[in-house]
């Protein structure tokens, strides 16, 4: 399984990032997945019995939250949740604002389709800092600022700037500016929209994995080899 | 290839010429002398850095001539831990690792400084490349280890070397690519993008399991696959970190890392 998916990484780093990700989200791959998570735990069942070792189980439940957060952030993830919760929530999509424009409308797969948010988004105001430049040359951005407010029910629901590293969460959705510009005079955001399902599994198997391994890596196994050499 | 005439480019040279005459006094069996000058050589090191912090001001990690300087003045304090921790002695390997990794920040790529896109400021940056750089500076290490075991009479104590120093290095391999992932969380609103440089980093993990994973299920009893595993480890990282970033092959996010 492990030698596997090696060999799938190495190749999928030839075929460019979109590529890659249609490839490892193929129903081919996701039976993959699903005996990947199988194994997973059984795996954990039969070394939690032979080592009962916290440590290790620790390493493992990471594993499987891990595997679970990313599957329910997949596609397949978020057409299995459309499917039970009947709600419209998809993996990402972007949204092109105008300054001042309200708007709830955004593009799926490279405007193969669309589809509307819950709620409407509004850009205030965009502001761009640029870093001084050399005579000849472009300048280069320092810091940008995009005042974001969301509105429902005709109110202002929410309000945040968003700027790098700092992006707006609101009702189940991760808001991010991916682009910028002016069109006759009118500043303008391209705004990628992602869905936060999953996130809280994944960073919680995050967390397992790091603790569970510096226990058991550093912990156990180092210690213990210094007092014995 | 270009020679530096500038401060950094005469301290980087100065940190190579001590850590050379360490390696000289190591040959020649000089203890005393191999570790004053490869002390001189840390401190040379940690004033370069210390001065591109100046110079920059923001950390060291932003591009390949950074993160080679920080690799220059690790390798002294993972030595030292390395020999009073771990009792693993590669005093040798260490200096002339401190020498290669030198060579490209020394000759390869640029010093001129640059400023910080507003992606690179973020809380994570800093914790992600360290984690990075000290795991990469153990994994070296153990590979350095494997290749003693594949000609040694004794491969099965090389073999335990190997297997303590990727102990060490794995963990931390691990916390600076959950620190990318969550630092890609907040900067892309994705944690996974699968970009090619990030499919680089899950290969190498992915190919540390695979050590794990065999040492584990065939109890030792095969050193040699083991340093195999541990040597395929390091191609990955020098793929990962070199070719990942500079090839055209690979059209990457991660382009500023250049």
């Amino acid at each position: 399984m492990i030698i596997a998916l090696i060999a799938m990484s190495v190749y999928s780093t030839f075929i460019g990032a979109a590529k890659a990700k249609t490839f490892f989200n193929s129903p081919l791959m996701m039976v993959f997945w699903i005996v990947s998570f199988l194994c997973c735990i059984i795996s954990f069942s039969f070394i939690a019995k032979t080592t009962k070792s916290t440590s290790i189980s620790m390493i493992f439940i990471a594993s499987i939250l891990i595997f679970a957060g990313w599957f329910w952030a997949s596609k397949t993830g978020h057409h299995t949740q459309r499917l039970i919760f009947k709600n419209n929530k998809y993996q990402s999509g972007i949204m092109l604002l105008y300054q001042d424009q309200v708007d709830n409308v955004y593009a799926l797969n490279n405007y193969d389709k669309f589809t509307k948010l819950p709620f409407h988004v509004k850009l205030e105001q965009l502001t761009i800092d640029y870093y001084e430049s050399e005579p000849n040359s472009l300048p280069m951005t320092k810091e940008f600022f995009a005042d974001i407010h969301i509105i429902k029910d005709k109110k202002i629901a929410h309000s945040k700037t968003i700027e790098a590293n700092k992006p707006l969460h609101y009702g189940g959705y991760y808001f991010i500016q991916s682009d910028s510009g002016q069109k006759q005079d009118i500043p303008y955001i391209i705004l990628n929209i992602t869905s936060d399902s999953g996130i809280g599994l994944t960073f919680g198997g995050y967390i397992f994995l790091c603790i569970g391994l510096f226990w058991q890596l550093w912990f156990k196994v180092l210690i213990k080899a210094g007092h014995r050499r | 290839m270009e020679i530096k005439y500038s401060i950094q480019g005469i301290l980087i040279y100065l940190t190579m010429t001590a850590y050379l005459m360490a390696l000289f006094a190591r040959l020649i069996r000089n203890k005393s002398f191999t570790y004053f000058s490869f002390t001189l050589g840390f401190i040379i090191a940690a004033i370069s850095l210390g001065y591109r912090c100046w110079h920059t001001a923001h950390v060291p990690f932003q591009n390949l001539f950074e993160v080679f300087l920080v690799m220059g003045w690790a390798i002294y304090l993972i030595s030292i831990f390395c020999r009073k921790t771990l009792k693993i002695k590669q005093t040798t390997a260490d200096i002339l690792l401190g020498i290669i990794v030198l060579f490209p920040a020394g000759f390869v790529f640029s010093d001129h400084p640059q400023q910080l896109q507003p992606i690179l400021q973020s809380p994570f940056f800093a914790p992600h490349v360290a984690a990075y750089i000290l795991a990469y500076i153990f994994m070296f290490k153990a590979a350095i280890a494997a290749v003693n075991g594949l000609f040694s009479k004794n491969p099965r104590d090389l073999s335990l070397d190997t297997y303590h120093l990727i102990c060490a290095g794995f963990p931390l391999l691990t916390l600076g690519f959950v620190l990318g992932s969550i630092w890609a969380h907040y900067a892309w609103a994705d944690f996974w993008g699968w970009d090619p440089k990030e499919m680089w980093a899950l290969t190498t993990w992915l190919t540390y399991i695979a050590f794990f994973n065999f040492r584990f299920i065939t109890k030792n009893r095969h050193p040699h696959i083991n340093s195999f595993w541990a040597i395929s480890g390091l191609l990955a990282i020098i793929i990962t970190l070199l070719w990942a970033n500079l090839s055209s092959i690979f059209s990457s996010l991660h382009s500023y890392a250049t």
